[in-house]
């Protein structure tokens, strides 16, 4: 049992670091060195890096949850008679605290949607030869429009990160709020 | 509204410290490995030198304001149990492991820094006959797969470290120190 909370804390850990340590090395490492070289290539680049980068984040964000609630369950504050148990219910500040924790991993998973299913295909798109000029101009600045907010959410995950990571260390020694 | 007395306050702060300066060491390692790798297969070998020489420079910064960090947060937050740095109980050992990994890293950044990326620059003149120009090429290419290898030897123990510091949350541990 001792191995499996051990080997559940580990994995919880690794996943956070991957998560928050990889958002901030697309932002501040990746992206700056991805716009020192010429657009054709800084494109190719960008496609290839999200593309792999989007396969951590969720793999990140599923065992986030998973291990998670494995913790909340060794602890003993989920399962047996009711669902919650003492101190995880709104009644203590560390189940306050585990709430908001949840709330901010729901942004998180929210802003993947979107990034995966609405605004990363707009960017990947192909123009069809043939189109006409305000078709093409209309395209562009779809593409545009998909890479600003794609940067916009990133900045708000990575802002959604560090509070999290607060909050978890709060929960630690008994929750925030 | 806050539920936490000052002094707790103060832990908390040191904690989310401390986790933040891991997540962007280890979450930074990973993320080169795995993504900055993959991406290289696709892009020209001009534009791969170009890349990794920003990025490299850019990540040792980030590395070694992160293990600073850690340094600076990890032992206040150690100092908090009795006994700490006592090797004779598992706490006290786990924290000794995790300063060895510490040296280990920092030894290795600076390899990194003043060794392996200063090798990775070819240099090649327009006096140098084919075969030494060739020679560079080479010696540049064996600098390549050391980075490669001591960038991997650095993810394993960072991760080794992260594995060490799971023990130190253990509630058995955490508790009785033994």
């Amino acid at each position: 049992m001792q191995w499996l909370v051990l080997l559940t804390g580990f994995i919880h850990d690794l996943s956070l670091a991957t998560y928050v340590g990889g958002a901030v090395a697309m932002e501040f490492i990746l992206l700056p060195a991805q716009n020192a070289i010429p657009p054709a290539q800084a494109q190719i680049m960008g496609e290839k890096t999200s593309e792999r980068f989007l396969i951590l984040v969720w793999a990140s964000l599923l065992l986030i949850l998973v291990t998670g609630i494995m913790r909340f369950y060794f602890r003993g504050f989920i399962g047996g008679e009711s669902l919650f148990n003492p101190p995880l219910t709104l009644a203590f500040a560390y189940g306050r605290t585990a709430l908001a924790l949840f709330l901010i991993w729901l942004a998180l998973a929210i802003n993947g949607l979107i990034i995966t299913f609405v605004l990363r295909p707009r960017l990947t798109e192909k123009m069809t030869p043939g189109i006409s000029r305000e078709q093409a101009d209309r395209n562009r600045n779809a593409k545009m429009s998909a890479a600003t907010w794609i940067q916009h959410l990133s900045r708000v995950d990575i802002v959604l990160a560090v509070i999290a990571v607060l909050l978890g260390a709060a929960l630690v020694r008994g929750g925030l709020f | 509204m806050i539920h936490l007395p000052p002094e707790s306050a103060w832990s908390v702060l040191l904690s989310t410290a401390h986790v933040l300066a891991w997540c962007i060491y280890v979450g930074g390692a990973i993320c080169m490995e795995l993504v900055l790798r993959y991406a290289q297969t696709v892009m020209k070998p001009s534009q791969i030198a170009v890349v990794c020489q920003r990025s490299g420079k850019r990540y040792r910064w980030w590395s070694l304001f992160c293990l600073i960090a850690l340094l600076a947060t990890g032992i206040p937050l150690a100092l908090q149990h009795p006994a700490a740095f006592d090797p004779t109980t598992a706490r006290g050992l786990v924290i000794w492991i995790l300063c060895g990994l510490w040296i280990v890293q920092m030894t290795i950044l600076g390899i990194l820094s003043f060794r392996i990326h200063p090798d990775m620059h070819a240099r090649l003149t327009t006096d140098m006959s084919p075969e030494q120009m060739q020679a560079e090429r080479a010696r540049v290419g064996v600098a390549i797969v050391r980075m490669d290898r001591t960038v991997r030897f650095e993810l394993f123990c960072a991760i080794t470290a992260m594995l060490a510091g799971s023990f130190l949350h253990l509630d058995s541990v955490a508790a009785t120190g033994s």
